[in-house]
């Protein structure tokens, strides 16, 4: 989920000041006073451990955001190198890695230093950066590019919306217009043309860009249904600020999710979700 | 990671899952769960069954071994005990590291979170409450006689614990005179409450509904989530926690005086409820041979144990990225914008000051 620039630099400057628990807890202040949410904590990394053994060794992350991903990386890596070009979010990652020298920032003008290597995962969590970076036109392009990147048996991540979602038809934003997006099978296919002979999916729900609740397995139609048959449900035994928190979002989802199951539908359920996790995996070509 | 793990499930199934096929695979869904439990979990099911199979924990904090000993120590305990508590808990099946990270497998349990039905009023149903009061209450005194000796009883060291907890309790929040009185009172009368309570237990530690699963086909109760599991703690801690918590989320407005509503309703006002609660209490007391007569008192301990046991997983969670969303919520509910003070709030405190100042008042629990 983008954070706008002033925040960051107010993050940033506090984080400078007076470290970074002072600073994201104000940060986390001013945003639950105006209702809104907190774009990261740890559970935003927790697909971490969906990683292979083999990804683990060399790692590169595209966008730095506010350094939750970076850094629990780094918790499981023996190498991470980060960039980014907003110089206020290396800063603050910088200031929170500190006890990790395994850990390096980048700035993206040492963009030619970072892509003469290879990785054995590279983790985007800026799409755009990635773009620009790669100076890549489509999704296709930017697949080809990072592939090139990574080492045999190397990984991929990468979180995509999805344009049959009803979030994403229900957004308006200009941005999110902007750029192009694509379905399920789209996706897949594009990684496999690229080169990628493996490729898992997970939908973090209930949305891909922002902390998640649960991560789906989209292609174990007996987890989906037991998702929406058994845990679903519970969401109404959580706490009232929980839910008021997710309040549209899951009435949207429970008239989904209801309709899924009465009428056995729910395989198709993963083809409407707000988007995907994507882990894939090389092959020698 | 969950590879690794995969590879060392499948290497040696038969040992993990005996009576069960061997799969080609495990597939797992992610819930990442609350952030103040440190804890991430991921289902893992296999074909071609249609429930998942185990559940693993992984604790995202490296130093979480103490956390993960008591779990394995009191699991394992508990399975070699009779039936009743051997099938009430999750086996654990494996407890390793893997890329530093702890990873704990445990096998699934059936049933639902026990779910509060409430009345015309907002108030718990009677007739329903009553029968999740006297399962807990079974389970809670078959599970007490199993762990109480666990951890050995000293008395001094009873008196020490409990004089430095009140003592730190006092160092990092801010009591007016009259509040200060009642806690030293308090630690004057740790000598007669050791001699009272005569054993420590191992607690759960998070013996809220949310935790306790009921199965509507065989009735059975099961109790998961031990990731707080502790020993040297009050006997009793459990049963506080769960009558405290038990109505607590249902209440329909949201904030510090519906909490402190819900909490005096519970053990102070007059009505059916709280009547059924001070049964529970007696009963309980009654089964583990502690006196009622300082019920005030262990009352008291248990909201401090609770307060600053609360205050500590604050404290740890700038790790985690952020502090609680609930901590900083209350925070902003009384205008409180210092760091350092919102690393304080939690509910407990809360009824840390409603309890003193019902004693003020002289409205003892004990006097009930």
């Amino acid at each position: 989920m983008p954070i706008n620039q002033q925040d960051i630099e107010s993050i940033a400057t506090q984080t400078q000041k007076k470290g970074w628990d002072e600073a994201i807890f104000q940060y986390s202040l001013n945003q639950i006073k105006k209702n809104e949410r907190i774009p990261e904590d740890l559970r935003i990394a927790d697909w971490i451990y969906f990683l292979p053994e083999s990804s683990l060794e060399n790692v590169l992350v595209i966008g730095a955001g506010l350094g939750t991903t970076p850094l629990a990386l780094a918790s499981i890596c023996q190498h991470v190198t980060c960039i980014d070009s907003n110089e206020s979010q290396i800063d603050i990652l910088k200031r929170r890695a500190q006890s990790y020298s395994h850990l390096r920032t980048f700035l993206s003008d040492n963009w030619a230093q970072i892509n003469n290597q290879s990785y054995s995962l590279i983790a985007v969590q800026d799409l755009s950066l990635a773009f620009q970076l790669t100076h890549s036109q489509t999704l296709h392009d930017l697949n080809n590019q990072l592939h090139q990147l990574l080492s045999l048996n190397g990984s991929l991540q990468l979180f995509l919306r999805n344009k049959y979602s009803i979030q994403y038809l229900m957004d308006r934003s200009d941005h999110i217009k902007q750029t192009r997006f694509y379905s399920l099978n789209q996706y897949r296919k594009m990684f496999k043309k690229s080169g990628f002979s493996q490729v898992s999916t997970y939908a973090p729900i209930p949305h891909f860009d922002s902390i998640p609740l649960f991560y789906l397995p989209v292609d174990y139609h007996r987890a989906l249904k037991y998702f929406f048959k058994v845990i679903f449900p519970l969401f109404e035994m959580v706490s009232p600020e929980v839910t008021k928190q997710y309040g549209l979002q899951y009435q949207v989802a429970k008239l989904g999710a209801n309709g899924a199951m009465f009428f056995h539908l729910y395989p198709l359920v993963k083809y409407f979700l707000s988007g995907y996790l994507f882990i894939a995996t090389k092959h020698a070509r | 990671m969950l590879d690794s793990l995969n590879q060392k499930l499948l290497k040696d199934w038969d040992s993990y899952f005996p009576g069960i096929h061997k799969p080609r695979q495990i597939h797992y869904m992610g819930l990442p769960g609350s952030l103040q439990g440190e804890t991430t979990s991921f289902m893992g099911f296999i074909n071609p069954m249609i429930r998942p199979l185990f559940i693993v924990k992984v604790h995202r904090h490296q130093d979480a071994q103490v956390q993960v000993d008591n779990e394995e120590k009191i699991l394992n305990h508990l399975h070699h005990s009779p039936n009743l508590i051997q099938k009430s808990i999750p086996r654990l099946i494996l407890c390793e590291k893997f890329n530093h990270k702890w990873f704990v497998v445990q096998s699934i349990v059936p049933g639902s979170p026990l779910k509060i039905e409430s009345n015309s009023q907002g108030h718990p149903h009677l007739e329903i409450t009553k029968k999740h009061f006297e399962l807990m209450i079974a389970w809670l005194k078959s599970y007490h006689d199993l762990t109480k000796n666990l951890s050995p009883w000293n008395e001094q060291k009873f008196i020490d614990i409990w004089t430095q907890k009140i003592d730190l309790l006092q160092k990092n929040y801010s009591f007016e005179n009259k509040e200060c009185q009642v806690l030293q009172n308090l630690i004057n009368k740790l000598p007669n409450l050791a001699k009272n309570m005569q054993q420590w237990s191992f607690r759960h530690g998070d013996f809220c509904r949310q935790n306790i699963l009921f199965d509507e086909h065989t009735h059975e109760m099961t109790i998961v989530d031990w990731t707080f599991a502790q020993d040297y703690s009050l006997p009793f801690h459990d049963l506080f926690f769960f009558l405290t918590t038990y109505f607590l989320q249902s209440m329909g407005s949201y904030g510090i005086e519906s909490f402190t509503k819900a909490f005096k309703f519970t053990f102070f006002d007059s009505n059916p409820y709280s009547q059924l609660v001070h049964d529970t209490i007696s009963d309980f007391f009654t089964a583990i041979q502690i006196d009622t007569m300082n019920l005030n008192d262990f009352f008291f301990l248990f909201l401090i144990e609770q307060t600053l046991f609360e205050y500590k997983q604050t404290l740890r969670s700038p790790h985690n990225g952020t502090l609680p969303r609930f901590n900083i919520f209350l925070a902003s509910l009384k205008d409180i914008f210092e760091y350092e003070e919102v690393l304080k709030e939690n509910i407990w405190i809360y009824f840390i000051k409603e309890l003193i100042e019902l004693n003020i008042n002289t409205e003892h629990l004990s006097h009930r």
